[in-house]
């Protein structure tokens, strides 16, 4: 234990709180220490007030997260679930196309989708119905919000079907076996058994891909680049726009600190919602 | 009768059904690695192995020349040593938020979380302040440490799950055996918690493989890595996509075999008894 | 006694010879550290003439018989810019900044004091060296009336179009020499006409590709349509409401017209489909391109010569009108000295060395892209390359991009709306309102034309 937490503390901790403080700063390129106490924060709120886009980004941004969560959730256990059903070498073979996403490099999986989808004949899906004779469809013009749902839906997907199938290759078999043969069929075992065994598992990929959700562009930004005109620009992405195309690491980590903020108060309500205080109640044996 | 022919192919037609468009994406893309030169078109004009060429050849680097092996093996060893250290330690941490009563339990965990959300590039400053400070700035077992560390709160949460699943009464009997806590843990949970220890061990080194931003800014330019190569292929705006394509694929299958490897060997058979082959 | 005497004494007159020959031979060399950045491949020449440029330097020293030479150790990067200079701003405040970079954010770093000034070298050596340096080339590397860096890389920006596909219209060569002048004298609507032709015909898919994100070439756009986006005098950002307007309505009219598809599509389609012919014109590129086509995509050499035409970009009627020429930019980059150097002056002096004729003709053959300055036109390297020679003049007229922090979001604000318009997901008189919300916001100090 003790490793661990000096270990995170050292390397998170500080870091972190470095960066609160960079917050109320005017940081920027030059990295000199500048101290304008609550100035960014101002002016973030002062761009609220007459920035016109930031209405559609919030909604951009929970209709994106609210999406892409249960495409992952939901996926995952789908996959993880069916592809132990079937016989171990095929259930392998699936698991490794759903893992594929996180084995090829960030850029490759949105340059990916970017020419899977793109506008003309020959983009993917498109070379595709060219060759069945119909014709083009500007896929990022008409649906960017569904496909950016779907690139992060499914790349959530390898890692919480990595999870579950973990958890579930866990469950002891005579666990399942008592069900079986008390006659329950494969859909109740799944449901009464496996679920709610998985019950911890779930909690943590919800919790950790709400907030990869919240607060991850690279996809979004390799696929529409938040286009087109800002229909799938979310907060994360908005934010890096604002910081790191000027360079204003002070601004940059202003708004950072303000969707760390959010992200904490979503954290805690799921936390709650999930009942964590009750599964953390069963450390039953003391030191 | 029927029903039951048609439960059993519904798991197999799902899974197809569902993977089908991403296969269809994954081949059409990489296809074009076996291409001679780019066209516009899917189906490459004459199959070659020429994008293939950077396996046998030297590679420019900066200046000097290198092997995609130099590049290959620093990168396996940063991302081993990288995952080794997260699993080591989520599975001590782990361990202990399972079965151990401490004051600040639910804190710690809720701790962890809130550091996710703060994302790497903005961490990447101060961190690269800290390691300046204590003098590991330059040297790839420090940059491993530090990315480890960000991939740390997850692994912690994933461990802990996975030394849920055992049942109580193992922890008694082991106990009751006597041996310190620390054997127990060796000895009889870890064996029980295999496919977490794949899972998270996975984890740590796909994060660690994959990493451009920290590796580049944190290490010097003359140390390699497979990233970087990669990274460089796309920085103008005429991209050669048949040796982008070539090298992803080399690139992703050290990832996608640990994957395949892990667990096969340590994922047990399916648990609707009798369903799947041993 | 005496033999003793003498062999002391011999083997102290050779301790002394070999000591005074040591000392004699005694060279101090000093090690300069450059960093220097593609990006990609390409720029390699850049850092090959750095260490070529030590050479030099060294014979040159040995000739002086001065005690010093020079050793350079350059570390070449084939990244983007913004992982490299997130780096170097980094080592540098670990104190570990090299000697000499290539960056281009010229104001940012002067005023932040990360970089030496080089006016006085400039002068001093001006006559000998620096005086056939592009005089608009300066413009990019001064700030506050010094000069800070030294220019060494030009790509200007262009219209690139296929002549084979005029021929196939029915144009003859001469006719084509006439709407599309070699010295870029036209109109923009010209060459609007032509690809719309050229589509009509069924002869290519795409009549015009623009850059599918911001970049040199859309700030060369909009100069075209004389929305200018700096005041160089008062050092503020300029929003031209009405030339904004010509010029989304313009892209979407063309996109109504289908010479201009409605998304831009990524890099790979346009470069593929250009070099196939299946584009009429590319506003994607700059000069140095078809070294990049030839290489990736397999343009041949006769290709190059018979059916490509390259051109600045052109003014719209009425801008030419009122007097605007064809228009290039580039954001080039420039050799600095850093304010950690140890040796700034045996610095510049490298710099000098790399940008010699010779040098500069060897980084033009290389890259294809045109020299910066026009002694090295001359130089027997290029001398005999009919491309490089038919280009050179675009160097001359190219514009350096405007030097003020929020310049590139503002243009990455424009070039979303320019998306938005061209999908039909946004009018440009709502884009144009927009936009000037976000500049009214965003940047206090800019100026707003009605």
């Amino acid at each position: 234990m003790g490793p661990s937490v000096s270990l995170v503390f050292l390397f998170y901790f500080i870091p972190v709180i470095l960066t609160f403080l960079i917050a109320f700063t005017a940081m920027d390129r030059t990295l000199s220490w500048r101290f304008i106490g609550l100035g960014n924060f101002s002016r973030l709120l002062g761009i609220g007030a007459r920035d016109p886009l930031i209405p559609r980004i919030l909604v951009n941004t929970i209709v994106y997260t609210l999406g892409a969560l249960p495409v992952t959730i939901i996926g995952g256990l789908l996959i993880s679930v069916l592809s132990m059903r079937v016989r171990s070498g095929v259930g392998l073979f699936f698991r490794a196309v759903f893992f594929i996403p996180r084995a090829i490099p960030p850029v490759v999986y949105g340059f990916l989708w970017a020419w899977s989808f793109e506008g003309t004949r020959y983009g993917l899906f498109n070379a595709i119905r060219a060759a069945l004779g119909l014709p083009v469809v500007q896929w990022l013009i008409r649906y960017p919000m569904v496909i950016v749902i779907l690139a992060n839906g499914f790349l959530g997907i390898s890692l919480a079907m990595l999870v579950f199938s973990a958890a579930i290759a866990t469950i002891p078999q005579d666990l399942t076996r008592a069900a079986e043969v008390d006659g329950a069929s494969e859909g109740q075992v799944v449901r009464y058994v496996i679920l709610p065994l998985l019950k911890w598992p779930i909690l943590t990929m919800t919790v950790w891909h709400l907030m990869s959700f919240l607060n991850s562009y690279v996809y979004i930004m390799l696929i529409t680049g938040g286009g087109p005109y800002y229909a799938t620009e979310v907060w994360s992405l908005y934010a890096y726009h604002a910081a790191f195309t000027q360079y204003r690491y002070g601004y940059g980590a202003s708004l950072t600190a303000l969707l760390v903020v959010v992200n904490v108060v979503l954290l805690l309500f799921v936390l709650k919602a999930f009942g964590m205080r009750r599964m953390l109640a069963r450390g039953k044996i003391e030191v | 009768m029927v029903y039951k022919r048609l439960a059993k192919i519904v798991p197999y037609v799902t899974l197809v059904v569902v993977a089908l468009p991403f296969l269809t994406m994954y081949v059409g893309f990489f296809m074009r690695a076996f291409g001679e030169k780019m066209t516009l078109g899917i189906i490459p004009e004459r199959w070659s192995l020429y994008n293939f060429r950077f396996l046998w050849q030297p590679i420019a680097w900066g200046l000097e020349q290198t092997t995609m092996w130099t590049a290959f093996g620093n990168t396996v060893f940063f991302a081993a040593a990288s995952g080794l250290i997260v699993t080591t330690i989520c599975m001590l941490a782990g361990y202990a938020l399972s079965r151990i009563e401490f004051r600040g339990k639910t804190f710690f965990l809720v701790l962890q979380l809130i550091l996710h959300a703060v994302p790497g590039p903005i961490l990447l400053i101060g961190i690269f302040f800290l390691l300046l400070y204590i003098g590991i700035l330059h040297r790839i077992p420090g940059v491993a440490l530090a990315r480890a560390a960000l991939e740390i709160p997850l692994g912690i949460w994933m461990a802990k799950g996975f030394f849920d699943g055992i049942p109580w009464d193992v922890e008694r009997s082991a106990m009751i055996d006597g041996g310190t806590r620390f054997q127990v843990w060796y000895k009889i949970f870890l064996p029980l918690v295999k496919p977490g220890i794949a899972a998270v061990f996975i984890w740590g080194f796909l994060f660690a493989w994959h990493d451009f931003i920290y590796v580049y800014t944190l290490l010097p330019g003359t140390v390699k890595l497979m990233s970087t190569l990669i990274q460089s292929l796309l920085a103008t705006e005429v991209i050669d996509y048949g040796y982008l394509a070539a090298m992803s694929l080399i690139y992703s299958i050290p990832p996608l075999g640990l994957f395949i490897f892990l667990q096969r060997i340590l994922l047990k058979v399916p648990i609707f008894g009798g369903k799947g082959a041993a | 006694m005496k033999r003793l005497l003498t062999l002391v004494l011999l083997i102290l007159t050779l301790v002394s010879v070999i000591g005074a020959e040591a000392l004699a031979q005694e060279i101090e060399t000093i090690t300069i550290r450059a960093s220097v950045i593609g990006p990609g491949p390409m720029g390699i020449k850049k850092a090959t003439n750095l260490e070529l440029a030590a050479e030099y330097l060294n014979r040159f020293l040995e000739a002086c018989g001065a005690p010093i030479r020079v050793k350079v150790e350059v570390e070449f990067s084939e990244l983007k810019w913004e992982p490299f200079t997130e780096k170097f701003y980094l080592e540098f405040r670990a104190g570990k900044a090299p000697d000499i970079v290539t960056l281009r954010e010229t104001a940012d770093l002067a005023e932040g004091g990360y970089i030496l000034p080089m006016t006085d070298h400039v002068q001093a050596f001006w006559n000998l060296h620096y005086y056939d340096f592009y005089p608009n080339l300066w413009e990019g590397a001064k700030w506050k009336g010094e000069i800070w860096g030294i220019p060494h890389d030009i790509s200007p920006v262009g219209i690139w179009y296929r002549k084979d596909v005029l021929r196939a219209l029915g144009y003859t060569d001469a006719e084509i020499s006439k709407l599309l002048p070699e010295d870029g004298n036209t109109t923009l609507e010209v060459v609007a006409r032509l690809a719309k032709e050229a589509v009509d015909a069924g002869l290519v898919e795409y009549g015009i590709l623009h850059r599918p994100s911001s970049g040199p070439g859309l700030y060369a756009t909009l100069l075209a349509f004389g929305a200018e986006c700096y005041d160089p005098d008062k050092g503020v950002l300029v929003l031209n409401k009405p030339a904004l307007l010509r010029f989304l309505q313009w892209h979407r009219d063309m996109v109504v017209q289908g010479v201009i598809p409605p998304a831009p599509p990524p890099w790979a389609t346009i470069h593929g489909t250009f070099v196939e012919g299946k584009t009429f014109s590319t506003w994607a590129s700059h000069v140095g391109t078809p070294a990049e086509w030839m290489e990736k995509y397999g343009l041949s050499e006769k290709a190059l010569e018979e059916d490509l035409g390259f051109l600045p970009f052109q003014p719209t009627e009425q801008e030419k009108a009122k007097g605007l020429g064809p228009v290039s930019v580039h954001d080039f980059p420039l050799y600095f000295v850093t304010t950690q150097s140890k040796y700034p002056e045996l610095a510049k002096l490298l710099i000098m060395f790399a940008t010699t004729p010779e040098a500069c003709a060897i980084h033009s053959a290389f890259t294809l892209r045109p020299p910066y300055r026009a002694s090295a036109l001359a130089h027997p390297l290029i001398k005999d390359n009919a491309y490089i020679q038919r280009t050179a003049p675009s160097a001359a007229a190219v514009r350096p991009v405007p030097i003020h922090p929020q310049f590139w979001s503002y243009q990455a604000r424009i070039f979303e709306a320019l998306k938005g318009v061209e999908a039909g997901v946004v009018t440009p008189e709502r884009a144009v309102e927009d936009l000037v919300a976000w500049f009214l916001a965003e940047v206090p100090d800019g100026l707003v034309i009605e």
